[in-house]
């Protein structure tokens, strides 16, 4: 990405100001901004905003939008909710290296199809918190087409009992994912929420009834793990799975149906 | 724009593009342990310190590093030479090309790692690529250095 201009904001206000103005860009981490080939005017950087803050307030975790990957991986708050799936999933892209550059709020916004951290947020019910728009869902945010110009300020999570399970798969360490999937399981929730991302498109959230599965893969009091798989098949019906460098989409489909099985099997049965 | 570059603890006054990397701006300094390979954050070895955590210096842009602290190897020789000891003992240093970026990684982990499993110190490490040594003789320097069992 070339850019005309560089300014360090000192207010959000600043910041969104800058951001309205057209040609210019709201940096995130900016690890992969090299890899594109766009021209912009000003990018505008929050670096002095102290958004890169993880803390716990009325059973809410506020991640600043500037938190890196590194320190999603090393909070004990995120280590300790959901079975850890959102540490986990940020301990699994690149190097340390990079994990110390890109942050959550340049990964959520750029809605990144590839991105193993983007899965988990949606399944642990995510909610962004955006200088002129407020809150909504990560769901809603997703869902959206094209990039509005607003400043976002903050990642919230519910902090709920519950269990969580991921599979994020790729062909090495350092490479994007071939596919990610994430269930999480709110106790006192009638539904389990899971998201499938690197489809290759950006993750998708579905809610599943957990009565429904109980009594699809119970049988008389025993778990019948060809009624779940009979389950999943059709429950990966309404997802769809592309085809690129990485992988096929046939191949995705039934890496799919693999990891769904054995993350519902972790947190429900 | 000119910007001002704390590099191992010394200014440094600077012309830079907008849109320049570190790796580019610290070789242009003459800081030539910091090394040009991938170019897409995925070897490691312009892996540079900012405020003591390692960054890929070839996808940080010089002038967010503006009021950080940056390390280079420069600034760490003496225990650069120490784990460079351990390393020539296990004779993994080979060509040497991503010891500088590798040497970084391990001090910063030695700073923020407690005891660190074999696992961890792999996971560590996953960023820094080595094309020499197969990784069973670093790995084994690093528990020596690091005197973890």
């Amino acid at each position: 990405m070339k850019l005309n201009g560089f300014q360090k904001v000192k207010s959000i206000e600043e910041a969104f100001a800058l951001a309205e103005q057209e040609g210019n860009i709201v940096l995130g981490g900016g690890a992969w901004l090299r890899l594109g080939n766009s021209k912009k005017n000003i990018a505008i950087d929050l670096d002095l905003l102290d958004l890169n803050t993880i803390t716990v307030k009325d059973d809410m975790c506020h991640i600043g939008a500037m938190t890196t990957l590194y320190q999603i991986e090393t909070s004990v708050e995120l280590q300790r909710l959901y079975s850890g799936i959102i540490s986990e999933s940020a301990s699994k892209i690149m190097g340390v290296q990079v994990r110390n550059i890109a942050t959550i709020g340049g990964t959520v916004c750029g809605k990144y199809g590839f991105s193993d951290l983007i899965t988990p947020l949606l399944a642990s019910g995510a909610i962004l918190n955006f200088h002129k728009e407020g809150k909504i869902t990560l769901e809603e945010f997703l869902l959206r087409k094209g990039k509005r110009k607003d400043i976002l300020i903050e990642v919230i999570i519910p902090m709920k009992k519950g269990l969580g399970a991921i599979e994020i798969f790729k062909k090495t360490s350092i490479d994007f994912s071939v596919i990610n999937v994430a269930v999480v399981n709110v106790t006192e929730s009638e539904e389990l929420l899971l998201a499938i991302g690197s489809r290759p498109g950006v993750a998708k959230l579905t809610r599943l009834t957990k009565q429904e599965i109980l009594e699809e893969a119970i049988i008389d009091g025993e778990f019948n793990i060809h009624r779940l798989h009979e389950y999943v098949n059709t429950l990966i019906e309404s997802y769809s799975f592309g085809s690129n460098q990485r992988a096929s989409m046939e191949y995705r489909e039934q890496l799919a149906k693999v990891f769904v099985q054995k993350c519902i099997k972790e947190v429900l049965i | 724009m000119i910007i001002t570059l704390n590099i191992n603890a010394l200014p440094f006054e600077v012309k830079i593009r907008p849109d320049e990397y570190l790796l580019e701006t610290l070789r242009q300094l003459r800081f030539l342990s910091v090394k040009k390979g991938c170019d897409t954050t995925s070897c490691g070895v312009c892996t540079v310190l900012v405020d003591g955590k390692p960054v890929a210096s070839c996808s940080y842009l010089s002038a967010r590093a503006e009021g950080h602290k940056i390390t280079t190897v420069e600034g760490i020789q003496e225990e650069a030479g120490h784990l460079a000891d351990f390393l020539g003992r296990e004779g993994s240093d080979q060509c040497a090309y991503c010891n500088p970026g590798f040497t970084l990684t391990v001090y910063s982990m030695k700073q923020h790692l407690n005891n660190p499993t074999t696992e961890e110190i792999k996971n560590y490490l996953v960023g820094n690529l080595c094309r020499c040594s197969g990784y069973l003789g670093q790995e084994i320097a690093i528990r020596n250095y690091l005197g973890v069992k």
